[in-house]
């Protein structure tokens, strides 16, 4: 069952021995050797394929390709009648005549399935073009911004960031979220949360975004999206000796309601609070109805450096409470947002790869390469025609379509 | 889960095991009558089926996609639909019935064990990707196991000495097409998954247990392509090819929920 938890979890972090972890084997040495190999197999395969095609194509050769179906026919009428039928029934069905030579017919069909195979490996490059670029330059963080409050677009703003280095360099330009909104369903679950994003750069007049799940905004060549979002309670802290230890914004779990959090007290300690957006009782303990803030109330302990308890309380939004000499002030309840920032310019080339690969696979699934050859000679029925049809994939299926030629032909033909 | 959807889909499943029964009858004691039986039934258990997703749309106002119960009842529509598009254009892969109707009914226990609760389309999925991402990621998921059937039929057809070569090799081919027109869909499902990513988490890929193990079976499939166009792989090697690598398609859609029910969470 381990096992099986290992292999399942691949991706995860935590559980598999870390060379089995992707996130890290993709920047090991190997894994970029064998992806730098794969690119040099890539770029040579394309310029020999490509190079063969185009040598047989100048010397009108057609290739005969894997499988084979043969078939005799003769066709009523003199030669040259029975070839102008021929070229016309291979043309209905798509093949181009290749090279002439009396009495023999070459064509095929095929070519933008090759053009298709080419530009889904070209594709793949593209795509690993775009994952090098994207890990030489990417840049991605997480904002925790609180109504009201905006932070300075600099790395010591971001609780995490991977390029910091990429970050543009500070010039006072200040992001900040207001109206943020969260909706529920009936049944409680969030489905959606939108806020509007602003932002100020000295000298320039304030921009505003509005900016909601899958839908961000751009400023400084920079996507920000909102990623999660949670209760920022502005809280005061005064101590019995009218110490002020703590005054500031909390940021607090949305899910589960109740969930306990813990904000660091000036001088040591920490205040434990639980948030009841939607306070009720039951059961003789606090309990939320639902995620809106319809009557927010708080519920604090207050726990001194030794861990000891030293007050305990509730208190509602807009109140104080002084329990055991200890004040508490829950001043307003705003929301913050985990707001992603990142850019990343392999994006493009991932998105052109993708489109190369798609649309080369789609041709390439439409477009078989076929051949084929026919040989001709009068006869006393008329004209004996030897058909040679080869094919690269699917050769029951090509028997089919084989056979609807032939069946063409022999609408004015009698079979051999 | 509603009435409606209950109703419609108990119906159905209880047309699926019909076919799966009967044709599984015709096919042993070659009793025509009862294979016929049986393939008719087919279409009509996924018309059902149709009907009972179509309920779920109407009362939880999306589309199927969401949770484990929801992409099981999806994921075997497609499988079913998928035979039903081939058996209609390559009639000798009608055989294949019985296991089609069990794959489908293996999928749908699967998602009826889990919870069915209606509920509304939660936030991260509010995105015009999901369509696409889904809609092919269904399409791949099904070529793949209807290749692999088609590949399972064709190594039991061709055990027998009667067998008719022309059939086999119709057989051959429609595996081979399926897997390649499953990797196409593939191909689409995880490009289209990585740029909504990127909208939505700010990074296109992760390396999160379900992007990986969708990595992991496309490069099996593009290494089972490989054998069968470059090498020429055909027969009794690439029917086992196709039926082999089902493996890691099957840990993508349904081993990864036992580790994690979505790619990333938000909130
Ligand atoms: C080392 C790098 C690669 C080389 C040298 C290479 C070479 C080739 C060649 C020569 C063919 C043509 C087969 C034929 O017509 O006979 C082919 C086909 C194919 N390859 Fe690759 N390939 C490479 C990487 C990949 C990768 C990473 C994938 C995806 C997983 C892939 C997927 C395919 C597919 C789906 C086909 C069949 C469709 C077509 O002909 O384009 N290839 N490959």
């Amino acid at each position: 069952m381990a096992a099986l938890a290992i292999v399942l979890g691949l991706g995860s972090t935590g559980r598999a021995p870390a060379w089995l972890v992707p996130r890290t084997a993709a920047s090991s040495v190997w894994f970029l050797a064998l992806t730098a190999y794969l690119c040099a197999a890539l770029v040579a395969s394309i310029v020999l394929r490509v190079r063969t095609w185009a040598r047989l194509r100048r010397l009108g050769h057609v290739s005969s390709e894997r499988f084979r179906v043969e078939r005799t026919l003769v066709m009523a009428g003199a030669g040259a009648t029975a070839e102008a039928r021929l070229r016309e029934a291979v043309a209905a069905q798509g093949y181009a005549p290749r090279g002439a030579a009396a009495g023999i017919l070459r064509a095929s069909r095929g070519d933008l399935g090759f053009a298709g195979s080419i530009a889904f490996h070209a594709g793949l490059l593209l795509v690993l073009g775009g994952v090098a670029v994207s890990s030489l330059t990417r840049l991605g963080g997480e904002l925790l911004l609180a109504e009201g409050h905006p932070a300075a677009l600099e790395a010591a703003s971001f609780v995490t960031l991977d390029g910091a280095g990429r970050l543009p360099a500070p010039d006072g330009t200040r992001v900040g979220i207001r109206d943020f909104i969260a909706e529920y369903s009936e049944s409680g679950t969030p489905v959606d949360f939108a806020a509007v994003m602003t932002f100020e750069r000295p000298g320039a007049p304030p921009r505003e975004r509005l900016v909601r799940v899958n839908q961000g905004a751009t400023f400084a060549g920079l996507q920000f999206t909102l990623q999660r979002y949670g209760f920022a309670p502005a809280l005061e802290a005064v101590d019995e000796r009218g110490r002020t230890r703590l005054d500031a914004v909390g940021l607090l779990s949305l899910l589960p309601p109740g969930r306990e959090d813990s904000l660091p007290l000036e001088g040591g300690g920490t205040l434990r609070v639980s948030l009841y957006p939607d306070h009720a009782r039951g059961g003789g303990r606090s309990v939320s109805r639902s995620l809106r803030p319809a009557r927010p109330v708080l519920h604090f302990a207050w726990v001194e450096p030794g861990g000891r308890v030293a007050a305990e309380g509730e208190v509602a939004e807009g109140a104080s409470v002084t329990v055991g000499g200890r004040t508490v002030r829950f001043e307003r309840l705003a929301y913050f947002a985990g707001v992603v920032v990142a850019r990343d310019r392999g994006l493009w080339l991932l998105i052109a790869g993708s489109l190369f690969g798609a649309l080369g696979l789609g041709l390439r699934l439409a477009y078989p390469d076929q051949s084929l050859r026919a040989e001709w000679e009068p006869c006393a029925e008329g004209t004996r025609v030897r058909l040679t049809a080869s094919t690269r994939f699917f050769p029951a299926m090509y028997e089919q379509t084989v056979e609807r030629l032939v069946a063409a032909l022999r609408e004015d033909a009698t079979p051999a | 889960m509603n009435a409606v959807e209950g109703a419609l889909l108990w119906a159905a499943v209880a047309l699926y095991a019909a076919s799966f029964v009967l044709a599984l009858v015709g096919s042993i004691f070659h009793a025509g009558r009862a294979g016929r039986a049986g393939a008719a039934a087919l279409p009509s258990a996924l018309a059902l089926h149709l009907l009972a997703g179509v309920a779920r749309w109407i009362a939880t106002g999306h589309a199927p996609v969401m949770d484990a119960y929801e992409n099981s009842l999806t994921g075997s529509w497609f499988v079913g639909v998928i035979f039903l598009a081939l058996a209609w254009r390559i009639p000798a892969a009608r055989a294949a019935t019985p296991a089609v109707a069990a794959a489908v009914l293996l999928m749908l226990g699967n998602g009826l064990m889990m919870p069915a609760r209606l509920v509304p389309l939660e936030p991260p999925f509010r995105s015009g990707w999901l369509v696409v991402h889904v809609t092919f990621a269904w399409l791949a998921f099904g070529s793949y196991v209807v290749a692999a059937i088609v590949g399972g039929l064709y190594l039991w057809h061709v055990r027998r000495a009667e067998a008719d070569a022309r059939r086999a090799g119709l057989l051959d081919d429609a595996s081979g097409r399926l897997v390649a027109f499953g990797f196409a869909a593939d191909t689409v499902m995880i490009a289209s998954g990585a740029i909504w990513a990127h909208g939505l988490w700010g990074r296109y890929w992760a390396w999160d247990p379900i992007e990986t193990w969708s990595l992991v079976s496309w490069l099996i499939y593009g290494v089972n392509l490989h054998l069968r166009f470059t090498l020429g792989w055909r027969g009794r090697r690439a029917a086992w090819l196709a039926v082999g690598s089902v493996v890691g398609i099957v840990v993508t859609f349904f081993g990864i929920q036992f580790v994690s029910d979505v790619h990333t969470e938000l909130l």
